[in-house]
């Protein structure tokens, strides 16, 4: 796809949630020495509050979540996220957890459950880990974002002519079923690939099928 | 049988004398207890029908001969000393009072006996009576529960330990962690500072240090995780146990309690179908124990209120056990915190009862609640899987 | 390696992977009034050799085998690795959280620790094979 713009730089932060201090504020600072943006929450509440509706789907990032702090649990904010559609991966860092917890924890999606103290590497490289799936679903979505523009962006005609395209069918006859000059065919068709951005039939394929 | 009889009577008093003592002897071979007539060397005279049951001796190899033969060491030793001393000085170590001493069967088996003992007054010669009986049952008993309460001691120290270490964990990883991390920024950060030649060297020196700084960090944290490990080890010992008949035994382990005595328990057991239920025995009474410790703690104040205990089938599958006191209650800022490890509004409490109350019965696949009471008071309901009910048919 | 197209039998299949002959004893009889097939196997390896039809199925594992650990999860994850999705239930004579959640990325659907509780596994083998019943169809 060579005429796509580059998208632009997906800004990650890491969000902390934890209700202890020193720990909230060493991992801020084991974050930042390795250059990670990071932003940081004494509780789950105080995270779900400054992201309070739409923005929630739209951060970009991971988060790092403890289990056992007082008001709303590490396990009850999982659960508000999923009902949110807050699609940020979930690493659980717990001084206090037990095999049930985690599996609990890993059944509802999280992608990892370590527990304190870690070794800072680890940790680092599961944050790393997220940031990429993190990435990787933005680029997702916005991929089809583009996509479902690009064919909102042509015309009843131009529709029907690339249905048929895709079927593999010749312009003549297509030409024919639309009761059109070839001719014509084959200007909706070049419009077809103009507005779709792709320089063949294969790509333009590729591009129908994603869903 | 011979029983003393004055020689110079009337032909009529004969005939009376001879019907009394018939009915004496159906007496005596009617007693449910041992009883044994000796005179004052201790030479057995009578030998009732429960007492040749009891020592499978029958009369005639016992009477004539002394009643040492029945005891077992050291009483056997002291008997004649026993006798002697009475006759004596009339001061009786044991006449009118019982006592538990040992005996002996014919087989040689030693087995405990509660013995009473009486001087035979007006009679022709000395003679003293002894009722006897077997108490090997209630001493059996007696040594089960002491045994038990060990068992339910010993179990509560490892569990007990098993909960602090769970809530110790959670207060030492913390700073532990960070600790370890502050250490591992601070060695980032400085390898990324300028690399002054000089000082790289120095840089390279804290930098390791650092390092050891978060690995010891690491360390203690594993330590306290192999701690708990260890408790957590002691996997359960479950076998089928019918549920009230472990409420009553707990119930009587929790009498240890005096205080459970004026407060008295009424209980309301489920009995259709028969709660048979595949439990860890002493963790179960474990649970029990607590809450009935925690009712009685929180009726205090009335000292003649009853705990109740009750219990029901919710459903096939599960049963409900609540130990319901009209105690003072939970207030509802302590509710958040009730089953956390520590929480305690008690003086001397420890805060670990419901916590490890709740952990063992979720490691049971049931659940451990708190309501409040009907007027006042509370209620703490468990519930606890039966045994497994299977749809014969998929779907 | 098992394969995927063959005949559809009706009855599901419970495979059972535990190299104690005691648990496999326990878990078949366990499972029996399910009215399932159970096979059992002793190692990875005869599992692995296994020609697999495209019944309904379940596979409950022993997560450390031949007292090796991990080597039951180590057998899931090969699985996974060869595009074999079969909803499994680690079983764990011993455990603790890493290990739990290694069987949980190499997408086991519930680590359970021993000793489990009889009907909650029941239950755990039944929905899931009610729930691959109908998918396996096609
Ligand atoms: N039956 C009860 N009624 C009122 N409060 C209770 C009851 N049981 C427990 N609690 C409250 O919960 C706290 C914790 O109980 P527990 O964990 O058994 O520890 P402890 O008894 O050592 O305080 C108690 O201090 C008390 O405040
Ligand atoms: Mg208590």
């Amino acid at each position: 796809m060579k005429r796509n713009a580059t998208p632009p730089v997906l800004k990650q932060v890491v969000h902390i949630i934890d209700d202890d201090e020193a720990v909230l504020d060493s991992l801020s600072m084991l974050l930042d020495s390795v250059g990670i943006k990071n932003a940081i929450y004494s509780n789950a509440q105080t995270f779900l509050d400054t992201h309070q509706g739409e923005s929630i789907r739209a951060l970009a990032g991971c988060i790092v979540l403890d289990v056992r702090m007082p008001g709303m649990s590490g396990m009850e904010c999982q659960q508000q996220l999923e009902q949110l559609k807050c699609s940020l991966p979930v690493i659980f860092i717990t001084g206090h957890g037990d095999v049930p917890m985690a599996v609990e924890a890993m059944k509802k999606g999280a992608i990892e459950f370590i527990q304190k103290p870690f070794r800072e590497q680890e940790l680092l490289d599961c944050i790393q880990h997220a940031l990429e799936l993190n990435k990787a679903e933005h680029e997702r979505a916005s991929r089809l974002l583009d996509i479902d523009k690009r064919r909102k962006s042509l015309t009843k005609r131009e529709k029907e002519v690339m249905q048929r395209v895709i079927a593999g069918q010749a312009n003549k006859v297509i030409a024919c079923d639309l009761n059109l000059s070839q001719r014509t065919i084959e200007i909706h068709r070049s419009n077809v690939m103009d507005k779709m951005q792709v320089n063949s039939l294969a790509e333009l394929v590729t591009l129908a099928l994603i869903k | 049988m011979t029983f003393p009889i004055k020689k110079n009577l009337q032909a009529n008093h004969t005939q009376e004398i001879t019907d009394a003592n018939a009915q004496l002897k159906a007496l005596l071979n009617a007693a449910v207890d041992a009883i044994i007539i000796i005179d004052h060397l201790g030479c057995i005279e009578l030998f009732n029908a429960a007492a040749q049951k009891m020592f499978g001796y029958p009369s005639s190899e016992v009477v004539g001969n002394n009643i040492r033969m029945l005891m077992p060491e050291p009483y056997r030793r002291e008997h004649d000393k026993y006798l002697s001393n009475y006759m004596e000085t009339k001061n009786a170590k044991i006449i009118g009072t019982g006592r538990e001493v040992k005996a002996c069967k014919k087989n040689g088996e030693i087995f405990p006996i509660e013995l009473s003992v009486g001087e035979v007054l007006e009679s022709s010669h000395k003679q003293f009576v002894g009722i006897i009986r077997d108490i090997s049952e209630q001493v059996k008993a007696r040594s089960d529960a002491i045994a038990n309460r060990e068992r339910l001691a010993h179990v509560t120290r490892l569990s007990t330990m098993g909960e602090m270490a769970a809530g110790i964990a959670h207060e030492i990883n913390q700073p532990l962690s960070a600790i370890s991390s502050y250490a591992q920024a601070c060695k980032n950060m400085l390898e990324r500072s300028s690399n002054v030649p000089d000082t790289i060297a120095q840089q390279q020196k804290l930098s390791i240090t650092l390092e050891k700084i978060s690995s010891q960090a690491r360390r203690a944290g594993e330590v306290i995780r192999r701690l708990r490990g260890f408790v957590k080890k002691r996997t359960a010992e479950r076998e089928y146990v019918d549920l009230n008949v472990l409420i009553k035994d707990s119930i009587e382990l929790a009498k240890v309690d005096t205080r459970l005595l004026d407060h008295g328990i009424s209980l309301s057991l489920t009995a259709s179908p028969a709660p048979l239920l595949l439990i860890d025995e002493i963790q179960i009474q474990q649970v029990l124990f607590n809450l009935i410790r925690n009712a009685i703690d929180a009726m205090e104040d009335q000292p003649t209120d009853q705990v109740n205990i009750s219990s029901k089938w919710i459903d096939a599958q599960y049963i409900e056990v609540s130990v319901t006191d009209t105690g003072y209650g939970v207030s509802k800022e302590n509710l958040v915190h009730l089953f956390h490890p520590f929480f305690t509004t008690k003086e001397t409490g420890m805060g670990m009862g419901l916590p490890i109350c709740q952990s063992i019965i979720q490691s049971h696949g049931g659940e451990l609640r708190h309501r409040a009471g009907i007027d006042k008071g509370s209620v703490f309901s468990f519930t606890l899987p039966a045994k497994s009910i299977v749809k014969n048919k998929l779907g | 390696m098992p394969s995927k197209n063959a005949i559809n039998s009706n009855q599901p299949v419970v495979y059972i992977v535990d190299h104690h002959k005691s648990v496999l004893l326990a878990l078949s009889a366990l499972l029996a009034p399910l009215n399932v097939s159970i096979k059992c196997f002793t190692s990875a390896e005869l599992f692995l050799n296994h020609k697999m039809n495209n019944e309904a199925a379940c596979l409950i594992l022993e997560a450390h085998l031949q007292e090796k650990r991990e080597s039951g999860i180590e057998l899931l994850e090969t699985l996974v690795r060869q595009g074999f999705h079969i909803p499994t239930i680690v079983l764990a004579s011993s455990s603790d959280i890493p290990t739990a959640v290694r069987a949980m990325r190499a997408s086991a659907i519930d680590f359970i620790e021993k000793p489990y509780i009889e009907h909650l596994l029941v239950q755990k083998v039944a929905e899931i094979l009610h729930q691959s019943a109908p998918t396996q169809m096609n």
